[in-house]
């Protein structure tokens, strides 16, 4: 990777919930130590019901996402009904494996009638994996241990859009890469939608009530 | 020097000076806290300012104060700006071919109260200025932000909504500067320190 190309160094979070899936990410691109996007966004929609994730080196990822889109539209003009999340996320792994797309890491999530909400992840050299939480990105792994004592199993609407709140807003917090505000889709079998937040307070904005006497001598 | 990160302005106004740093203390981008000014205090007229790897900080904030403190027994009286900087120079020159990895930035009054900035390099290259002076990760975007927005003959009010907004604009544009600011207001009545809220991400 060559020195200050545009990378996405990042934070995002995909859940399954009740009826679907839901992801949150921030909105930061950087370049180096220079902040190049505040508003950037890093859901791209493959299908109406299936997005994806990408985080690692800007360029591949949005090349990679590009031709794959290319990719299944061939594949709906051949078939009748519309396309498992589990096939898209397997063409994905094949082109990544194939390429050899270094510096890429992807989710691909999204609804489909046969199991409904599915997430998958797809790191780098073409490795694919389904959980029911997945975290990516230079951010999560300060979130780690926070997702592993708070996530339950299928939670609601509004207890998975709390807990995608703050655990983003923690990685926001500590991690340099990721920053903005939080940019949120659910999927469901009604489609995709989008929300956007900002960072919660308590952990966003934090007093610094005395400096230590002893660092001004 | 992008490995530890911040960033620090400093701001003359009509007898008296302004000196801002970040308070964030990160290891490439783990931000680990913000509680960390980078700015230290010779005496109540000469601040200091570094930027570049904390351990190289620490060490010469160190020998700074021990040098200060027998110079202050030896002659009885604080130490001027010009005479500190000759001897921050020194030091730095001293160890040319292994150096402290630390730019540093200096403000100070003089007895007759008349303005005294410098920025130096890693071996201690002296550069005065008259208005204003900015090192660290975002150093490049600042120098064009505080052009835009230095005027001269400011008193200390005007320095303060100058320099907060002119460090809070660099902030935002950086990722390994941030969590927090400081701003010192120095002229001969005293020292007035305030922080700034920036966002922080």
């Amino acid at each position: 990777m060559q020195k200050n190309e545009i990378s996405i160094g990042t934070t995002v979070v995909a859940i399954e919930i009740q009826d679907g899936v839901m992801i949150g990410t921030d909105s930061q691109t950087s370049s180096g130590p220079l902040v190049s996007n505040k508003i950037s966004d890093k859901i791209s929609y493959l299908t109406r019901s299936i997005v994806c994730c990408r985080s690692g080196s800007a360029a591949q990822t949005q090349n990679t996402i590009d031709n794959l889109r290319s990719l299944v539209l061939t594949n709906l003009f051949e078939r009748k009904f519309p396309l498992k999340v589990q096939h898209l996320a397997q063409i994905f792994r094949e082109y990544c494996y194939r390429e050899n797309a270094v510096n890429s890491g992807f989710i691909c999530s999204g609804w489909d009638c046969f199991h409904g909400g599915q997430i998958y992840s797809i790191t780098q050299g073409g490795y694919i994996f389904n959980q029911s939480i997945i975290l990516m990105g230079s951010g999560s792994i300060f979130i780690q241990g926070f997702c592993d004592a708070n996530y339950r199993l299928k939670m609601s609407e509004l207890e998975s859009k709390n807990f995608l709140t703050k655990a983003l807003s923690l990685a926001i917090l500590r991690d340099g890469s990721s920053g903005g505000f939080i940019r949120l889709a659910k999927i469901t079998k009604k489609g995709i939608e989008r929300l956007v937040l900002n960072p919660i307070k308590p952990f966003y904005k934090i007093e610094v009530q005395q400096i230590p006497k002893f660092i001004l001598v | 020097m992008d490995y530890n990160g911040g960033s620090i302005i400093i701001m003359g106004g009509k007898n008296c000076f302004a000196i801002a740093s970040d308070l964030r203390f990160g290891l490439d981008n783990f931000t680990k806290g913000h509680a960390t000014p980078k700015i230290f205090k010779i005496h109540e007229k000469l601040f200091i300012g570094m930027i570049g790897l904390f351990g190289d900080i620490s060490t010469i904030r160190q020998m700074l104060e021990y040098k200060t403190s027998i110079y202050s027994l030896k002659k009885s009286e604080k130490i001027q700006p010009f005479g500190f900087s000759s001897m921050l120079s020194n030091l730095l020159y001293h160890h040319r071919f292994g150096p402290f990895l630390v730019e540093t930035v200096l403000a100070g009054l003089d007895e007759k109260d008349n303005l005294f900035i410098e920025s130096k390099d890693i071996l201690g290259a002296k550069s005065p200025s008259s208005d204003f002076a900015t090192i660290g990760s975002c150093s490049e975007s600042l120098y064009g932000i505080c052009q835009v927005f230095w005027k001269p003959e400011m008193n200390l009010e005007e320095l303060f909504k100058t320099i907060s907004s002119c460090l809070v604009l660099g902030l935002n544009r950086n990722c390994i500067s941030g969590w927090g600011g400081i701003v010192h207001m120095v002229s001969k009545d005293g020292v007035v320190s305030k922080i700034i809220q920036t966002r922080m991400d």
